[in-house]
């Protein structure tokens, strides 16, 4: 009986109960959304980062160099001499190191040369076809197979550097070799070839001959994560970079930003606690009468009060229902205009995060309505029913 | 059976209202009238319990409402007394059926449909309050009050908001649905229309002051 009168008495009122409910709404969304995202970058950074020590590659911006060597998603800083790699390749410090040569695009997807080491270190698995093992032969992730149908057999053409409308290197097609399982990782979209490959493509090219554009390097300790870094910067043309710090830093000024919309957001839901409240408190005039009859049928002072604060949490709870369905809307949306620039892809499940905020959400709620409701515990009954 | 004795209630340090003492026997009426602001509400919210008297007690079957904790007059009320009201106050949110059936002790020993049906409302139950007319909503009110079969049915001014015929019609629904329940039935009004329909008459004088 209380839900039911609870819940007519908001859909008796709506667009009262919507200013409410909307506030809510905005407010959950916002910060659901961010919880999402925020989640998301994190695990993506961290799942494909996948114990790499050390990235060298040109000098430059030492995020770029991280974020275009690993992620795929920035311009690489340039090339380095592929004879001065291997030089360095011979300090016993290093446990394992996978060069990266770029130079190609095929439909957005970077075509990247590398040993079957890259692939190791991704636990990538062939769904169908096999391994490259000589020039022009390429492995694809399994999302660029789904999205642009390419299968074991075909052929196509890179484009030069990373723009769509770059140079077409219609003399050296590339032969599909190998389709990947998906693997959550950057494999399921990226074009795998030998280094060979590459320089092959880029023979009339200026930059083309005994370059690659990276190394990603494992360490056999924390020492040599600390000390190959300063010798490479300091003794070579080429940068060293640790990942790890780089995308802590990332994070860092990503979070800052998240916290100050999580913190507008937080607001937005404090609105809405303060609208409740000036909503309740107002149509507490206007049903006096009918909570007063209630009391005359049997209603105790105590039950009054937690139908006020049932109609404020659900006025809360609806606000929260809708708040977490329009940022699963949001991430429909995100998924499907990011998902080529930034491979982030948004899962439409429920973040622990938003389990706390439902919780808030329920306290405020109950805070909004706590005085209106003990208002109506303490009105004299007697009184209102002689009111004409 | 319901019994007021020597009760008397005080607005202020300044204003003391004594009543005279009543008994009304289960399927009796009993006609409180007198001039307005002589304390006829005040004494009806005494019987219901709404109010505490300064001094003297209510007996409803030879229970004293006084002696009652909040929790069990709040219960007390809500099952054994019904009251009507000159005003129909109905939740507007909820339809007729809901506004008869509401309480919080569940569905025990409610006849809706039987009162409805004696009431003529019963092709109203699915209407909303604000699309009854005035006669139509004082006999939902009626209803309501009999619903429980309560022992008392207390009545404020029923008839004063309606025309002769309404008046008459009501007033006769009231006094045949509480008799039929064998329920103690008092009335407050200053209404000479109803006095011919009822068993006893008290007259309050003005209000006392000390």
């Amino acid at each position: 009986m209380w839900l039911k009168i609870a819940w007519k008495n908001i859909i008796h009122k709506p667009l009262n109960s919507i200013l409410c409910s909307s506030l809510v709404l905005f407010g959950v969304s916002i910060i659901s959304l961010l919880i999402l995202l925020q989640r998301q970058l994190e695990h993506k950074f961290e799942q494909n980062l996948n114990e790499i020590d050390i990235v060298i590659g040109a000098k430059g911006s030492p995020l770029q160099l991280v974020l275009s060597a690993i992620y795929h998603v920035d311009a690489p800083t340039g090339n380095i001499p592929i004879n001065e790699v291997e030089q360095l390749l011979k300090d016993p410090m290093i446990e394992e190191a996978i060069p990266l040569a770029y130079g190609d695009t095929y439909k957005g997807y970077r075509v990247l040369g590398t040993d079957l080491s890259y692939l190791e270190h991704y636990d990538g698995e062939l769904e169908n076809g096999k391994l490259f093992n000589k020039p022009m032969e390429a492995i694809i992730g399994f999302e660029i197979a789904q999205k642009t149908g390419l299968n074991v057999g075909d052929t196509f053409v890179g484009t030069h550097g990373d723009v769509e409308q770059g140079h077409v290197h219609d003399e050296h097609p590339y032969t599909v070799c190998g389709v990947l399982k998906p693997n959550n990782s950057v494999l399921d979209y990226i074009i795998l070839t030998n280094i060979q490959s590459v320089w092959n493509v880029h023979q009339g090219h200026h930059h083309a001959q005994q370059e690659i554009t990276a190394v990603l390097l494992k360490c056999k300790s924390k020492i040599a994560v600390l000390s190959l870094p300063r010798m490479i910067n300091r003794t070579t043309t080429m940068q060293a970079v640790i990942p790890g710090l780089e995308i802590n830093r990332l994070l860092n000024m990503i979070g800052i930003g998240t916290t100050t919309l999580k913190l507008i957001a937080l607001g937005i839901i404090l609105m809405a606690a303060l609208s409740v409240f000036f909503v309740m408190l107002g149509r507490l005039n206007e049903r006096q009468h009918e909570l007063a009859l209630m009391r005359v049928v049997g209603f105790r002072p105590i039950q009054l009060f937690g139908l006020l604060l049932v109609e404020g949490i659900l006025l809360v709870v609806i606000g929260f229902v809708a708040g977490i369905g329009l940022s699963r809307i949001g991430v429909y949306i995100l998924n499907n205009s990011s998902a080529s620039d930034f491979h982030l892809y948004l899962t439409y499940q429920l973040a622990g995060e938003e389990l706390i905020l439902f919780g808030i959400t329920m306290v405020v709620g109950i805070v909004a309505a706590f005085i209106p409701a003990v208002k109506v515990m303490r009105m004299n009954v007697s009184r209102i029913l002689m009111e004409k | 059976m319901i019994i007021g004795k020597n009760l008397s209630y005080s607005y202020s340090q300044t204003q003391m209202l004594q009543f005279p003492n009543l008994k009304v026997d289960a399927g009796q009426t009993l006609l409180i009238s007198g001039d307005s602001g002589c304390g006829k509400t005040t004494l009806l919210h005494l019987l219901a319990g709404l109010r505490t008297p300064y001094k003297g007690e209510v007996l409803i079957d030879n229970e004293q409402l006084s002696e009652m904790s909040s929790a069990k007059l709040d219960q007390f009320r809500g099952e054994q007394i019904g009251v009507i009201f000159q005003q129909s106050f109905f939740i507007p949110s909820i339809n007729v059926f809901d506004n008869l059936n509401l309480s919080p002790f569940g569905k025990k020993n409610r006849k809706i449909d039987e009162v409805t049906e004696k009431l003529g409302i019963s092709e109203l139950l699915n209407y909303y309050p604000n699309q009854l007319s005035q006669g139509q909503q004082q006999r939902c009110s009626i209803a309501r009050a009999l619903i429980n079969n309560p022992k008392v049915v207390l009545a404020d001014e029923p008839t004063s908001a309606l025309d002769d015929k309404n008046c008459s019609m009501v007033a006769e629904l009231l006094i045949n649905a509480a008799k039929n329940q064998n329920a103690a039935l008092i009335i407050v009004s200053h209404d000479y229309r109803l006095k011919k329909k009822i068993d006893q008459k008290i007259i309050l004088k003005p209000i006392d002051t000390i």
